[in-house]
């Protein structure tokens, strides 16, 4: 009788989590038929908007319940690689390097009209396509790297703005005498990332790798000479170490500009609608043109919206995107979080935004003369990876742990690695 | 005729005994959980170890290529070895000196004694992000509170995080804070368990309040210490959150451990057989630790 008794007891043991799942399962209400698993991460503004783009889909289409999920941008890779691996993808993501996720991509060719990948810009369609021509997700918006300017420190310090292309020396050397004569602690700031260093590199007529993206670029003297150029403007104190130094992965210095002590700030145009709503009338801002040494400089690129093999359904997920790629949500879309739209149709048509289109158009014009090389590196397959191991072996460098040569030496190898 | 009585008896005892299948099944669900989540993963990584990845390649079989990368090639795996090392030998110092310390006025007589307990134990409740923001919050090189008590003082600034030898410092300092009352626990119970009659017995033979520290607590305690030590080396060994909210493992390099190196081989570099060769030689040294400690336990048992 003690055995059966004990038996009891571990059966209901082992039981207990089914039943709870039982009960919870039938206490839930009731569902819609399709729910479409969406995980997006935020720069600000867009959350407004995609959140509105998923009400209005939610009330034209009453049988599909849309569980959208927002994550830190700095978890976002590892999230979405954990999940999927465990078979447990969202339907949509949004993502900014689509190839790292192609293995559990879903298809949408079968779901999406035919053309679908025609209505956007070739290049970063490029970012989305697999390697046997299928089509995982589509380009939401395009960003352009660029600086922008605290204008007001400018007048404070009595230093005029520079006209016309301007090397990045004159705009270091200006920022660094309206530091020292307002006393703000940062004369020029740059995002942590590959991504916005390539922007600088681009200017000096340097790039990550050779146009035709076969091997690497980072030994030409003319990249050597921008990251050069880059460690001497730490250890001469024009940018701060807090940004380089002082972090992992991405360091932003967005709030160190919203904050007004911070004379420039290389980051780009996704920071104009978050700039314009918390700086408000605290101080004058703009964007300026990305400096020019052999050539105008930046980088392009953007967000992407990628399917996954999931649990959910296939025809629903293509039908969601179907919806957010169209031009009437798109359109919304670009102009409520103050994106540059990657739709054909749109670019040619413009987009009104609500508040400080000459920001925008200050980076549209900054778009038309971007060098070839600004888009065969951000498009290249090892970007980001190899964007990574660039960043961190430069910080290396500006902390001072390694030479600049040894720290050049090392990267090399390991970005060589990284495309073995 | 003795020995069929016996065999006979034996017989009738192994069918009266009753089938013991409960404490199977009472073992079934973490047996289930501990397979799923710890025994598939650690020999899918061992596997992962012996493969070249990419996101955008089939994988491919180099055996032991990512052993000897790491191993012989890298210059960032010994780094980071050579950091964690540092760590763990200052930390688990600190850990032991501390929990000792603590656990020792914290057994004493005297007023608010709880009150002293949770205060010390207090961190160990908080999630590890959460002290590391506090902490970096307040050793911000431009708006951390302690330079701005130090420039309140006209005394000179630091920066605490930007500087290796300053962040390496501090990384010690955060870890021992957030984790110092769990180890002191530990030693408040050793301490506990002393019998009082030692004490007496002492006294009577008019020894001093060091010499029963030193004759009496400190032979008593040591299968505590040993216990916080092994303990204190195997959670230092896995440090990552607090480093990687506090400094990123750096300036640069400075206060990358292991565990951060793997990350970042797996999810900034998409090195994922790399990440799991290194992630293998972290448990290599984590298993010998272990038997360490398995090994002191039955040695203590023993005598």
């Amino acid at each position: 009788m003690k055995n059966i008794g004990l038996l009891m007891v571990a059966c209901l043991l082992l039981l207990t989590p089914a039943l709870l799942l039982g009960q919870s399962a039938a206490d839930a209400p009731a569902k819609a038929e399709d729910v479409i698993r969406f995980v997006w991460f935020t720069d600000g503004p867009d959350q407004p908007a995609i959140e509105a783009l998923v009400d209005r889909y939610e009330d034209e289409n009453a049988q599909v319940a849309v569980d959208f999920a927002i994550v830190p941008f700095g978890e976002l890779n590892q999230l979405l690689i954990t999940q999927a691996s465990a078979g447990q993808a969202p339907d949509i993501a949004r993502v900014t390097e689509p190839y790292r996720f192609f293995e559990f991509g879903l298809d949408l060719r079968p779901y999406t009209e035919p053309g679908f990948e025609k209505q956007f810009l070739d290049g970063p369609v490029k970012l989305v396509t697999g390697p046997e021509g299928e089509i995982f997700g589509f380009p939401q918006d395009l960003t352009m790297n660029g600086p922008f300017i605290n204008v007001s420190l400018f007048k404070k310090a009595g230093v005029p703005l520079p006209e016309g292309d301007v090397p990045w020396e004159t705009w270091f050397d200006l920022a660094k005498t309206v530091k020292d004569r307002t006393g703000v602690p940062y004369a020029v700031a740059a995002d942590r990332s590959g991504h916005r260093l390539d922007g600088i590199i681009q200017s000096y007529g340097g790039s990550y790798f050779t146009p035709d993206g076969k091997s690497l670029n980072l030994n030409s003297p003319e990249t050597r000479g921008a990251l050069q150029t880059f460690v001497d403007l730490h250890e001469k104190g024009i940018m701060p170490l807090d940004i380089w130094a002082g972090g992992s992965g991405y360091v932003g210095g967005n709030q160190q500009f919203i904050n007004g002590q911070l004379v420039m700030y290389i980051s780009g145009n996704w920071q104009v609608a978050q700039f314009a709503s918390t700086i408000g009338d605290s101080f004058e801002w703009k964007a300026a043109p990305n400096g020019v040494n052999v050539q105008s400089g930046g980088m392009p690129g953007g967000k992407f919206l990628m399917a996954f093999e999931s649990a959910g359904n296939p025809e629903a997920t293509g039908d969601f995107v179907q919806f957010l790629s169209s031009k009437e949500s798109l359109a919304a879309y670009a102009s409520q979080a103050m994106f540059l739209p990657a739709r054909k149709d749109l670019l040619e048509e413009g987009i009104e935004y609500p508040v400080r289109s000459d920001v925008m158009n200050s980076f549209l014009a900054d778009l038309s003369r971007l060098p070839a090389t600004a888009y065969s590196d951000n498009y290249h397959l090892s970007f980001g990876p190899v964007g990574n191991v660039v960043r961190d072996r430069i910080t290396q460098a500006i902390t001072g742990e390694l030479s600049f040569s040894r720290a050049m030496e090392l990267m090399i190898r390991e970005a060589g690695e990284v495309m073995r | 005729m003795r020995s069929l009585k016996t065999l006979k008896t034996l017989k009738t005892a192994k069918k009266k005994k009753p089938l013991s299948l409960a404490p199977y099944l009472f073992l079934l669900p973490n047996t289930i959980i501990f397979t799923l989540f710890i025994i598939i993963p650690a020999l899918s990584n061992f596997l992962m170890s012996l493969y070249r990845t990419s996101p955008f390649r089939d994988r491919e079989f180099v055996g032991l290529d990512n052993f000897r990368y790491i191993l012989l090639i890298d210059d960032l795996f010994p780094r980071s070895l050579g950091n964690l090392a540092r760590f763990v030998v200052w930390d688990v110092l600190l850990i032991v000196v501390l929990s000792i310390a603590i656990g020792v006025l914290l057994n004493q007589a005297v007023r608010g004694k709880s009150f002293f307990r949770s205060a010390f134990f207090f961190p160990v409740l908080l999630s590890p992000v959460v002290v590391a923001l506090v902490w970096q919050w307040i050793l911000h090189n431009q708006f951390g509170i302690l330079n701005g008590i130090l420039q309140k003082v006209g005394l000179e600034t630091r920066p605490w995080l930007l500087r290796p030898d300053l962040a390496r410092t501090w990384v010690v300092v955060v870890h021992v804070w957030a984790t110092i009352g769990f180890f002191a626990l530990i030693i408040l119970a050793g301490l506990q368990s002393i019998p009082a009659s030692l004490y007496e017995a002492s006294r009577v033979d008019g020894s001093r309040a060091y010499q029963d520290f030193i004759f009496i607590t400190f032979p008593m305690l040591a299968p505590s210490i040993a216990t916080v030590t092994i303990l204190g080396m195997i959670r230092a060994f896995e440090i990552f959150d607090h480093i990687y909210i506090l400094t990123g493992g750096g300036p640069g390099t400075a206060t990358m451990m292991v565990v951060q190196y793997i990350y970042r081989a797996a999810f900034e570099l998409d090195q994922f057989g790399r990440a799991a060769a290194a992630s293998l030689v972290l448990f290599v040294i984590i298993l010998l630790l272990t038997i360490v400690q398995y090994l002191f336990g039955k040695r203590r048992e023993a005598l």
